[in-house]
């Protein structure tokens, strides 16, 4: 696959993140592809099931956020929201 | 290394951190060395290099010979080091890397500050613990040698390590209700303690007067400064024998083949920007707030560019000052991308640019107090560092960057169990745990993060025996035991942690203080991994373990086999004090996970279940893969849980609707 | 005419050495039959027999002693070919031997794997997860039990682990050795569910706290267990069948022997025992020649071992590394790195800088100049090179060398650095001799001791070359290639000179001020084990030498250091001298100044030495010869004036009285003697080649 590999499961090419298992696009290089995927929001302990109820310790809410490919249903990335923040756009390339 | 400056602050070290520039500003009395061979012989300097790998060795040794402290021996809570006439790294020793960052700045104000007026001359050696000139907080003592030849300053040997207590309010120097500054241990900007090869007595007994353990500080002062005068003695020794300028230049060509290698590789990743975060809890006792830790990595052409942008505004206890937070980041750029260039960071320095802004937690501006930084927020920042350097590298077209990827590392913020009392031979004690350096290392792109294999910046991580503790301490463990499912899922799995639970035992009480982070936010998975564990910190209240095992006769080892009532115990505690009726249990964090779980090779997971090492059902419900009974791999129903599990991702997952990043 | 005999099993050579009441010593050399190792030590005995013009089917009524040292432990380790095990332990505890206490997964590694995290990895378990069985039982520090032992548990956990076919079953409970009462049950369970398993009680091996490293020790015992025993006692058998009366005697790491029938139970103590020989030999040697401060070295195609001798006494250690295990053992320290004659000189890419090692071509292909396939140039290339190797006449003619591909593999470095091969081959053998300089001034610097006050003793095939460039670059003044030809069976002379030898220890915590009764009942423990064990082994009181230490530490520091005991009754006033003579030990190691008193001193382990004394045949002196003449010239490179004619002397024709001037190149069947210019020679009366730096 020509492009740019960006993670285990997406590539930039021609101006576009794909995921790199079914090609689906997720949407413009220039956007966070987090808002071309499927978002699930689960309590920590569906991400490891050793962690406890975050209410026991802070008044925050913490979840688990996973990131899912339309296309193939694959796991692109998780990440912990807390206080229902946007999705970090943590991967900008080019 | 430069740094973006609002132009209206002074980046002087006294309320804002130091920041070099790009040209020290020096004295005309102290003139630098700086000639070097144009050409070195390939032999020489291969001899050279390791003879001035073996200074840094020896003082290291020295140090822990000296000392004899088992802060400086299990902790590894020092690091000596070998910098250039103008402060810049050449070697670092193989301990503690991110103290020996800090020290590079403090070197550099040294230079700017105090050439004029004391002066540094040839036997002159420097101390300093402040956290806004170059120490990463205020029981991290530095001492800075110049080593001279010929009447000019050729380079400087460095140590720093962690004192047992310099005074302040809290024992130990990390006070954990400390609202600003002046409740901690004074800051000594950088003094001159030895003149001209004699101590100088005052600063001396000054630098003692304060510490409740005066005659340990005193010893461990000996071992930094005798430290530092042996590795100025084979410095002076190998320009005696091999010539100033043939030193010189293989100094200049250690630095130069490692900046070589880290260009070349930078050239093979694209430019973009990569950002992680996590969270700090507990800001003082009582509080329950948490407060975002965020790193961003740019890359532009051949310049790394750190910012703390996002960051949260300074609070609390829970500070990192700018020397410390910078020497964090850059931890894992070693590890990651110069393991073969024996860690000499130089070459990636000048490479690296810091865009901060002051005033937040990880750069933190005077009055705030800092002394609790190194076990949280910097070994924090250390991974998260390693995560945009990983999220960078992956993009690499170099394979040998991109098998460094790696999920996030365990114990991100160390879980302190500081206890105090009376212990079994009637005698006084006061320590902490050191079990949690065991930690656990992360998953890469081709290989399971090894179950507690340590931290990934810290070579040779070492957990005290059980026995050890047992000795010295009363009470007995119940247990000590992996964790699993404690790695996050994934691909390939994050490393797991470990667990234990203590019983006071033959004393009446045991008084216990908590100091962490990380219990309600766990480390982040990569590229579809999942999270790992988070440190547990649990008090099981009239638990009775003898009344319990008598008539049993089996041993408990897990918490569900405790009886009593759990108390959650929070991230920072003063008051829970155990007696042999009660159980202490405390874990720390794993690794999180590599990749999508469903991708994981089935033959893996039932491997793991087999060893114990994952349970089955969370074999089932994370990986997808179903056992058959005698723990074989059932193929057909794997494939169609996998199915079912991938459905329903497709199901219930939604398009984002809600605001953007910026919004 | 009766004879002492000692055999040397090595991975390629297995050496005898048969010494009669005369002093005469016979040697000889066999390949070793890996196959069967038993069987190449009887070749050997029967090789040197012949030598000695006996018949081989008469020599063993005739051998008064024979001693062994073997690798064959120490291989089964290495290489990973141990026995099924299964291990028993406190119930909460089963993974202290899977975490190794976290550092296991870098333990032992060299610096280049050191500072390559993502590669770390901890080594395959000795005893797998799920043969791991843990019995509610439990014990603290001191003694006191906190739980009974549950049988039921523990019978469970037996009949579970011969179910899954284990051939040995280890047994280690936390605190096991200061209320042994648990393990010892356990074992009799063993007994008698499967009396032919093999068993190891940790508290039998090791006494001291530590659950890591004591439970590897018991876990690896079990593992070597089966096949070492059975080689031993095959051993055995075949020396008695043949004639030999007394227990065969096997070389263990703490630097003497034992009879056999303890090694076949704790085979353990033989790991790391191959070096050993070399050191002991060392000492043997010292002793004669009175050298009281040695740095004995061992170069060999592919590993440096160095160890000491310091006030006529080789330094030792409790513990060892082997494929990242660390486990307790009393051995000789003995520190090796991968620098030997077959270490490949290799080029950086990024520096563009010259290496060598820790890559070796090993024995096959070996170096380019072996003409055996490798293409690759190694150390053994650079000196043919340079000239120090004669192509016909190394190791006495045994191997014709290839000087033309030695050539061409140096080129293949040197080119891409813009340097001819002669230089590369210079350049390499300086650093490779600066590597070993550096080991062996770092293993002196942390004992507190200063290299300059040592004499080098170089042995090994390929130490004579280099021996005097590092010797020199330590400051010492003499180098010693100990008895010609002697020196290529070195390990077996070493084996063939040791005596019996225990250790006993008891780990018990004590703080100043000591109780001088409490002492003295420890140690009168210790001794009388050690006395009835050496008189059970045939030895009279004359002929036993009881040692006493202390390992001793200050309160808030870590660093323990052990002391020697006065022997007798103990009195305060010997209590209070102790811990002076610990001060003044610590503060010649850690520098003065270091002690903290503040916070008082403690003991933590007692140890006695048990040695049973061995009358070992002198070594004879030899007929001088005089002055002898060089054999011939040839252009040799220096790295003072690069190639000159330098005299060829003929080691087997150098006797005592025989002097000579560097630099001069001296061949003999088993190692060649480099003298560099401005050094001097002398042959002296045993044999010894001794070089004056």
């Amino acid at each position: 696959m020509s492009g740019i590999r960006l993670t285990e499961y997406l590539h930039a090419i021609d101006g576009e993140i794909r995921c790199s298992r079914c090609d689906h696009v997720l949407g413009p290089a220039d956007r966070n592809f987090k808002l071309g995927a499927l978002v699930r929001e689960l309590p920590l302990s569906e991400g490891n099931p050793t962690l406890r109820d975050p209410a026991i310790y802070t008044d925050s809410t913490v979840v688990l956020r996973q990131f899912i490919c339309p296309g193939c249903g694959t796991m692109l990335e998780t990440e912990i929201a807390v206080d229902g923040a946007p999705p970090q756009w943590d991967i900008r390339v080019g | 290394m430069a740094t973006q400056a609002q132009p209206d602050i002074s980046w002087d070290g006294i309320d804002y951190p130091y920041v070099p520039p790009a040209q020290l500003r020096i004295h005309e009395s102290l003139e630098l060395q700086t000639d070097a061979d144009a050409h070195v012989d390939p032999i020489t300097h291969e001899v050279l290099r390791h003879a001035l790998w073996n200074v840094n060795t020896e003082h290291g040794n020295t140090i822990m010979k000296i000392s004899g402290s088992p802060i400086c021996a299990y902790g590894h809570d020092f690091n000596p080091s070998i910098l250039d006439e103008n402060g810049d790294f050449v070697f670092f020793g193989p301990f503690l890397q991110y103290l020996s960052a800090a020290a590079g700045a403090a070197v550099k104000w040294t230079l700017e500050n105090r050439s004029e007026n004391p002066g540094i001359e040839d036997g002159d050696i420097f101390l300093t613990n402040d956290p806004w000139v170059g120490s990463t907080h205020q029981s991290d003592v530095a001492v800075m040698a110049p080593v001279f030849w010929e009447g000019k300053l050729f380079c400087w040997v460095v140590n720093t390590l962690h004192q047992w207590d310099l005074g302040g309010t809290a024992p130990g120097g990390f006070n954990p209700i400390a609202q600003d500054i002046y409740w901690e241990t004074p800051c000594i900007p950088p003094v001159k303690i030895v003149e001209r090869g004699r101590m100088r007595r005052d600063i001396e007994e000054y630098y003692l007067r304060s510490s409740r353990v005066p005659q340990l500080v005193a010893l461990d002062l000996r071992a930094e400064i005798t430290g530092c005068t042996i590795a100025r003695e084979r410095i002076v020794g190998l320009i005696e024998r091999y010539g100033v300028g043939t030193v010189k230049a293989t100094m200049r060509k250690l630095q130069d083949d490692s900046e070589g290698a880290f260009v070349r590789r930078l050239a093979s990743i694209p430019d973009g920007t990569w950002t992680e975060e996590s969270w700090l809890e507990v800001s003082l006792p009582g509080d329950r707030g948490i407060y975002r830790n965020r790193v961003t990595l740019t890359k532009k052409g051949d310049r790394l560019i750190f910012s703390n942008e996002g960051s949260a505004p300074q609070e609390g206890t829970l500070n990192g000052v700018l020397a410390a937070w910078k020497g964090a980041v850059v931890s894992m750029l070693a590890s990651q991308m110069l393991y073969d260039q024996m860690f000499v960071i130089e070459g990636a320095l000048r490479h690296c640019d810091f865009d901060v802004e002051p005033g937040l937690i990880n750069c933190a501006t005077r009055p705030a107090a800092v002394s609790g930084a190194p076990a949280l927020i910097l070994i924090q920042s250390i991974g998260l560092g390693g995560l945009v350097i990983s999220k960078m590298l992956s993009t690499s077209t170099d394979e040998a960057m991109r098998s460094e990827v790696q999920s996030c590392m365990g114990v991100l913020c160390y879980p302190i169990v500081a206890i105090q009392g009376v212990d079994q031979r009637g005698a006084g004690y006061s320590s902490f745990l050191l079990d949690p350096v065991g930690s656990a290392l992360p998953a890469l792109s081709w290989r399971d993060g090894q179950d507690t294999g340590g931290w990934p910046w810290d070579l040779q991580s070492t957990m005290p025996n059980v026995e050890d503790n047992e000795l010295f301490y009363p009470f007995l463990y119940l247990w000590r035991k992996e964790l699993p499912d404690s790695g996050g899922a994934g691909k390939f799995r994050g490393g797991n942690s470990a667990e234990l639970a203590l019983v006071p035992h033959k004393t009446d009480v045991i008084n216990l203080f908590t100091i962490t982070s990380e219990l309600a936010v766990p480390g982040p998975g990569l590229f579809g991994g999942y999270p790992s564990s988070t440190n547990k910190y649990a008090l099981y209240k009239g638990a009775k373990v003898q009344e319990q095992i008598a008539p049993s006769g089996r041993m408990p080892t897990d918490p569900s086999e405790l009886g009593g009532e759990v108390d959650w115990v929070p991230a920072k505690s003063f008051d829970r004090a155990p007696t042999p009726d009660d159980v202490f249990v405390c874990a720390w964090a794993a690794a999180s996970g590599y990749g999508d779980p469903l991708d994981r090779e089935p033959q893996r997971v039932a491997d793991d279940v087999a060893a114990g090492r994952v349970t089955a059902a969370w074999g089932e419900q994370a990986y997808g893969v179903v056992l058959a009974g005698d723990g074989s791999v059932d193929t057909t129903a794997t494939k169609a849980r996998r199915e079912a599990l991938r459905q329903a991702r497709l199901d219930e997952g939604t398009p984002w609707d809600g605001p953007e990043e910026g919004q | 005419m009766s004879y002492y005999c000692g055999v040397d099993i090595g991975g390629t050579f297995t050496d005898c050495v048969l010494v009669d009441d005369g002093g005469t010593i016979t040697l000889a050399k066999v390949s070793s039959t890996p196959q069967d190792f038993s069987q190449g030590f009887l070749d050997a005995i029967a090789e040197a027999a012949t030598q000695r013009g006996l018949d081989p089917s008469e020599v063993f009524p005739q051998i008064e002693l024979l001693l062994h040292g073997t690798t064959v432990g120490t291989n089964v380790l290495v290489q990973m070919r141990g026995a099924k095990t299964g291990l028993i332990t406190t119930r909460g505890h089963r993974d202290a031997l899977i975490m190794m206490r976290s550092y296991g997964r870098s333990a032992g590694l060299p610096i280049e794997k050191l500072l390559h995290v993502s590669r770390h990895r901890k080594p395959d378990p000795i005893v797998p997860p799920e043969l791991i069985k843990e019995v509610s039982e439990r014990v603290d520090w001191a003694g006191d039990v906190f739980l009974p032992l549950n049988e039921e548990e523990a019978r469970q956990a037996v009949t579970e682990l011969v179910a899954e076919g284990v051939e040995g079953i280890a047994i280690s409970f936390l605190w096991g050795f200061v209320n042994s009462d648990h393990e010892r049950r356990v074992k009799e369970i063993v007994k008698e569910l499967a009396p032919d398993l093999f068993v190891s009680c940790a508290h039998e091996l090791i006494a001291k706290p530590g659950e890591y490293e004591r439970t590897a020790a018991a876990a690896i015992n079990c593992y070597i267990g089966p096949s070492t025993s059975r080689y031993v006692q095959r051993l055995d058998g075949a020396t008695r069948e043949r004639g030999y009366r007394q227990p065969l005697l096997i070389m263990q790491a703490a630097g003497g022997v034992v009879p056999a029938a303890e090694v076949a139970e704790a085979p353990l103590f033989t790991i790391g025992s191959g070096p050993v020989g070399g050191v002991i030999g060392a000492k043997f040697l010292a002793d004669v020649l009175g050298h009281e401060n040695v740095i004995a070295c061992d170069m060999g195609g592919t590993s440096f071992d160095v160890g000491l001798l310091h006030g006529g006494q080789p330094i030792a250690s409790s513990e060892t590394v082997i494929n990242q295990y660390t486990f307790y053992m009393p051995r000789l320290l003995i520190e090796s790195i991968g620098s030997g004659g077959g270490s490949i000189v290799w080029v950086d890419e990024q520096s563009q800088t010259l290496r060598v090692g820790p890559e070796s071509a090993g024995a096959d292909p070996g170096p380019a100049c072996y003409g055996r396939g490798g293409d690759r140039p190694t150390i053994t290339d650079a000196n043919v090179l340079l000239g120090r190797y004669n192509p016909d006449n190394f190791l006495g003619g045994r191997i014709t060398l290839d000087r033309d591909a030695a050539e061409r593999a140096l080129r293949s470095v040197s080119e891409p650095l813009g340097m001819d091969p002669v230089e590369a081959a210079a350049g390499a053998v300086r650093i490779v001799e600066y590597q070993m300089a550096d080991l062996m001034r770092q293993m002196t610097v942390e004992q507190g001791l200063d290299p300059r006050h040592f004499v080098v003793y170089a042995y090994g095939g390929a130490g004579a070359a280099h021996a005097a460039v590092f010797a020199r670059e330590l400051g010492c003044s003499e180098v010693v290639v100990p008895l010609g030809d002697l020196a290529s069976t070195w390990s077996a002379l070493g084996v063939m000179s040791s005596d019996v030898l225990h250790v006993y220890e008891h780990a018990e915590l004590v703080s100043s001020p000591f109780a001088a009764a409490r002492l003295n009942e420890i140690f009168s423990g210790l001794e009388d084990r050690a006395r009835e064990q050496l008189r059970a082994e045939g030895f009279t009181d004359d002929s036993i030498e009881l040692s006493r230490q202390a390992d001793m530490k200050f309160s808030l520091q870590i660093h323990q250091v052990d002391v020697p005991v006065p022997s007798g009754v103990l009195t305060d006033a010997d209590m209070q001298q102790q811990i002076e003579t610990f001060i003044e030990r610590y503060e010649a190691i850690y520098g003065k100044g270091s002690a903290f008193t503040g916070a008082g001193v403690q003991a933590g382990v007692f140890r006695v030495i048990g040695r049973g004394t061995i009358r070992t045949p002198a070594l004879p002196r030899l007929e001088p010869t005089g002055r002898v003449d060089p054999v011939g010239v040839r252009d040799v490179y220096w790295e003072s004036d690069g190639f000159r004619r330098t005299d060829i002397y003929d080691g087997a024709a150098l006797g005592p009285g025989a002097e000579l001037i560097g630099p001069a190149v001296v061949e003999m069947s088993v190692t060649t003697i480099v003298v560099q210019p401005g050094q001097s020679a002398r042959v002296d009366d045993y044999g010894s080649f001794v070089i004056t730096v």
